[in-house]
């Protein structure tokens, strides 16, 4: 290592290797340095702390040789005169060795620092240590209160499913049971549903065509990983009896490990209260056909005997009818209250015929096989109308149809409707200033509704109910002649269909009569 | 422009000026840019054995002292360093400085730019900013970012990590809160460069109460508990260099600023401190360092910054002390990757800081002057 330490002289002459200068701060800190100087407490002001800072030999005339240390690497050396050529001699080992233990000092402040540095970084290190462990027991014990808690969970969740009537268990994809409940454990005959864990499947003993069954639908869950339902798996018991059960099968995972639940579910009573009631519903459709039949039975004697009636009353009544006629030509000098009599027979007569013509109407209607085809509502309806001109005279009734009214029906029975309510209408817009009768449609829905509309007297729709009924009226025969029998034939006619018909009016304003037509 | 460095380890103030003077003696430097440890306890004879050893009374100090400094190649937790330029009087070295940056950071800023505004006389290209960490970075970032044109850089003081005091440089001053300026002038050619490499991890979380540089909630819990949260550990000292907050903007997403935490336990339950504040509004993220990604950054910058269209002379390294907690043995590599950009020689000092203070690039110029953490700013200059 080179020497680098200075040897200065404040005194003149300077001895030999020294130099002379006005000694400054910066001399006396650069490093090692040796100053002959008259007294050392006269440098002492230039630098703080001198004696702990400035590291060297400050020499000072004197009797004899004295060396005293004033700081750890100061000294003050005293020497004769006489000694002065040798000054450098015997300061500059000194002043090596203070040199180097002035590097070594620097060393070890650096050393202390690192090592204090450290101290303090370890201290930091420490108090995250604390601070981990802290949190690591918080946790710990975070952890063993949740696996408590889960432990009780557990327990609790195994009581549950061990209340569960239901059989559950779940397999592993060897079939090696890894959970089976209380109800499972008994229909395997063991006390303990742990007894049952490990074993696998196809060895418990259990029903054949089950185990095959649930080998089958096992696998199919494996394969798709998606829920798998049997509506009903029927397995014969060991005592005879035939059980039914719903099947559920899962996938799932049990205990990180992948398995198949399988939930059976048995419905052996729901079954039996099914089969009873099928039996019972086949019972009451047999009886409903028994009364049907009857009924029918019962409708076409009645029609039969209605139409009998009315077509036997009919050669009594031309007779009648003739004879009268007879009478009235032959019988010129017949007062006037006994030929108003015979006009009320003839008049009677007369009624009775048309009664009895409505009443084959209303047995025809009734009788007639019936036969669907597209038709014309509207057409049919502009057809009536033309055929019952006779019966508007001299009236100005206007007839406002829709174009085209299509329907799929027995067109002989909705001109019988037609007839029955446009009849009506005409009658019933007598005493109207405009007369006015529509055939139109509105649409419900999907149903087509058919509608005839007039605005004559209309009716209280407090007597709508009696109007589709045979022989009643909601006009005397004095305001409205009639039979009571066209609006039943109509009904009649309608529901042969499957339809429906229904009325609305207003005394005054007129009566809307609908009707349906499903296409059967 | 010349450049040149020289270090120290020496423990005495008077004696580790005198070393660093006589390093610099044959550059006779114009200005001097002094990072020093802590131990030197703010002795104001550090200075006098400079100026001794320079022997010019119109030489121009500014620096401060860190937790150590670097220097080519190395990095020192004890000693100082000085960075000395002599530009043949082509640039204007200007030095102001004022106090009370702790109690009012932006009033101290602002009167800092006051002077130095006055004593130039003329517009600084750039301004190399120290200042006392004792104090809301942010609100000095408020007037760097609003109110000065010219790019500033530089960085908060610090010490040997216990975050108890610092010292600032001023020519011959020694002091404490306060704001130290350089204003360059004249024929003076620079780059700066910010590397913030950290991952960010889990998801960002809305800051609901702060204040100052103090967090409280965070996304509905204490700001401790959301950074546990978000980083599956416990918060630590260490954690200091390791976990910063990015404040996430929308509109600047490109734009990374960093807050690094503060762990400090004796704040109150789930608080916690930052370098710089974040006021309350603000979405942040949680971010995690990785020693290799800093490295990478550092490595990529070396490598643009040595085909610059002037050739620099100097570097002056402003880096995060978290980042030298983070990368231990390895942050000499840091100043070190640089120095091996510039075989032919590069003057290279500076120090680890409580906070960062730069402009991000920005196309081919720069943003507004920005604080950040966790953060390695790197300022060449050349003449």
């Amino acid at each position: 290592m080179p020497m680098t330490y200075r040897l200065l002289s404040m005194l003149d002459p300077p001895p030999p290797g020294f130099r002379l200068q006005d000694v400054q701060k910066r001399d006396l800190l650069s490093g090692a340095v040796a100053v002959y100087c008259s007294s050392a407490e006269s440098l002492y002001p230039l630098v703080e702390m001198f004696c702990q800072r400035v590291a060297g030999v400050l020499i000072v005339p004197g009797d004899g040789f004295r060396q005293e240390q004033l700081g750890t690497l100061l000294w003050r050396m005293t020497l004769p005169s006489r000694l002065q050529s040798a000054m450098r001699v015997l300061v500059e080992p000194l002043l090596a060795a203070i040199e180097t233990a002035l590097a070594q000092r620097e060393k070890a402040v650096e050393l202390g620092s690192t090592l204090n540095r450290l101290r303090y970084d370890l201290d930091i290190v420490r108090g995250d240590y604390l601070r981990v462990t802290a949190k690591l027991q918080s946790q710990v014990a975070q952890l063993v209160e949740t696996q408590a808690e889960l432990v009780q969970g557990e327990a609790e969740l195994r009581a549950i499913l061990d209340l569960l009537p239901q059989l559950i268990y779940a397999s592993d994809e060897r079939g090696r049971l890894l959970l089976a409940n209380a109800s499972f454990a008994r229909k395997l005959g063991l006390s303990d549903p742990q007894l049952a864990c490990g074993q696998e499947v196809r060895n418990l003993n259990l029903p054949a065509r089950w185990l095959a069954q649930a080998a089958l639908e096992d696998s199919l869950v494996w394969q798709s990983k998606a829920p798998r339902a049997m509506a009903d798996l029927q397995l014969l018991q060991a005592d005879g009896e035939l059980s039914h059960y719903e099947v559920l099968k899962l996938p799932w995972t049990c205990g990180g490990q992948e398995a198949v639940l399988t939930v059976l579910h048995d419905v052996s009573a729901r079954h039996a209260v099914e089969a009873q009631m099928v039996s019972l519903n086949e019972e009451l459709e047999k009886r409903v056909q028994q009364r049907t039949a009857e009924l029918q039975e019962a409708n076409r004697e009645l029609e039969s005997f209605s139409y009998s009636v009315a077509h036997d009353l009919r050669s009594p009544l031309r007779a009648v009818m003739g004879f009268s006629q007879i009478l009235e030509a032959e019988a010129g000098n017949l007062d006037g209250e006994q030929r108003d009599m015979l006009q009320r027979v003839q008049a009677a007569a007369v009624r009775m015929s048309q009664l009895i013509d409505d009443l084959l109407m209303l047995a025809q209607a009734s009788r007639m096989q019936l036969e669907r085809r597209p038709l014309d509502v509207a057409a049919l309806g502009r057809q009536v109308w033309q055929q019952f001109a006779h019966l508007r005279g001299d009236r100005q009734v206007a007839f406002e149809c829709e174009p085209a009214l299509p329907a799929v029906a027995d067109s002989r029975l909705v001109q019988l409707v037609l007839e029955q309510l446009l009849t009506n209408a005409i009658k019933f817009t007598r005493g109207s200033v405009e007369a006015r009768v529509g055939l139109g449609h509105l649409q419900l829905g999907d149903e087509t509704v058919y509608v005839v509309r007039d605005n004559g007297v209309g009716f209280d729709m407090a007597a709508a109910e009696k109007l589709f009924m045979p022989f009643q009226r909601l006009h005397s025969t004095a305001q409205f002649e009639g039979s009571g029998i066209g609006l039943a034939t109509a009904r009649r006619a309608i529901s042969r269909h499957g339809g429906r018909i229904w009325a609305e009016a207003q005394p005054g304003l007129g009566a809307q009569f609908y009707f349906t037509l499903p296409d059967g | 422009m010349r450049a040149s460095t020289c270090e120290t380890l020496i423990s005495d103030p008077y004696r580790a000026g005198l070393a660093l003077g006589e390093g610099l003696a044959g550059l006779a430097p114009e200005v001097v840019f002094l990072f020093t440890a802590v131990h030197y306890a703010g002795s104001t004879e550090l200075l006098e054995g400079l100026y001794d050893a320079l022997g010019r009374d119109d030489l121009v100090v500014i620096g401060n002292s860190g937790d150590g400094y670097y220097a080519a190649g190395r990095a020192s937790d004890l000693g100082a360093v000085a960075l000395g330029l002599n530009s043949g009087g082509k640039v204007r070295w200007t030095v102001a400085c004022a106090p009370g940056v702790g109690d009012d950071p932006v009033v101290a800023t602002r009167s800092a730019f006051a002077q130095l505004r006055s004593a130039m006389a003329e517009d600084a290209a750039l301004v190399f900013l120290a200042a006392d960490f004792r104090a809301d970075a942010s609100l000095i970032e408020t007037v760097l970012r609003d109110e000065v044109d010219c790019p500033v850089v530089g960085g908060l003081a610090a010490d040997d990590d216990r975050m108890r005091t610092c010292y600032l440089y001023a020519n011959r001053q020694v002091l404490q809160d306060a704001v130290v300026l350089l204003g360059m002038a004249g024929e003076v050619r620079f780059d700066i460069s910010i590397g913030n490499a950290l991952t960010p991890v889990g998801r960002p979380g809305l800051i609901e109460e702060a204040e100052g540089t103090a967090l409280y909630r965070i996304d509905g819990i204490g700001a401790m508990d959301f950074i546990e949260r978000e980083t599956g550990k416990p918060v630590l000292q260490t954690d200091r260099g390791v976990v910063a907050l990015t404040i996430v903007d929308p509109d600047r997403t490109a734009q990374r600023r960093l807050r690094a935490i503060v762990p400090d336990f004796g704040r109150g339950h789930g608080a916690i401190g930052l370098y710089g504040g974040i006021e309350a509004g603000k979405t942040v993220q949680v971010c995690l360092a990785n020693p290799a990604d800093l490295m990478a950054e550092v490595s990529r910058i070396a490598g643009r910054v040595a085909t610059l269209d002037f050739q620099p002379v100097a570097g002056l390294i402003v880096s995060c002390t978290g980042r030298k907690q983070m990368l231990g043995n390895d942050i000499a590599r840091e100043a070190g990757i640089l120095a091996e950009s510039f075989p032919a020689g590069l003057a290279i000092a500076g120090y680890p800081s409580f906070g960062e203070i730069g402009p991000l690039r920005e196309g081919e110029g720069y943003t507004r002057n920005l604080f950040h953490n966790m953060t390695y700013i790197l300022l060449l200059v050349g003449g």
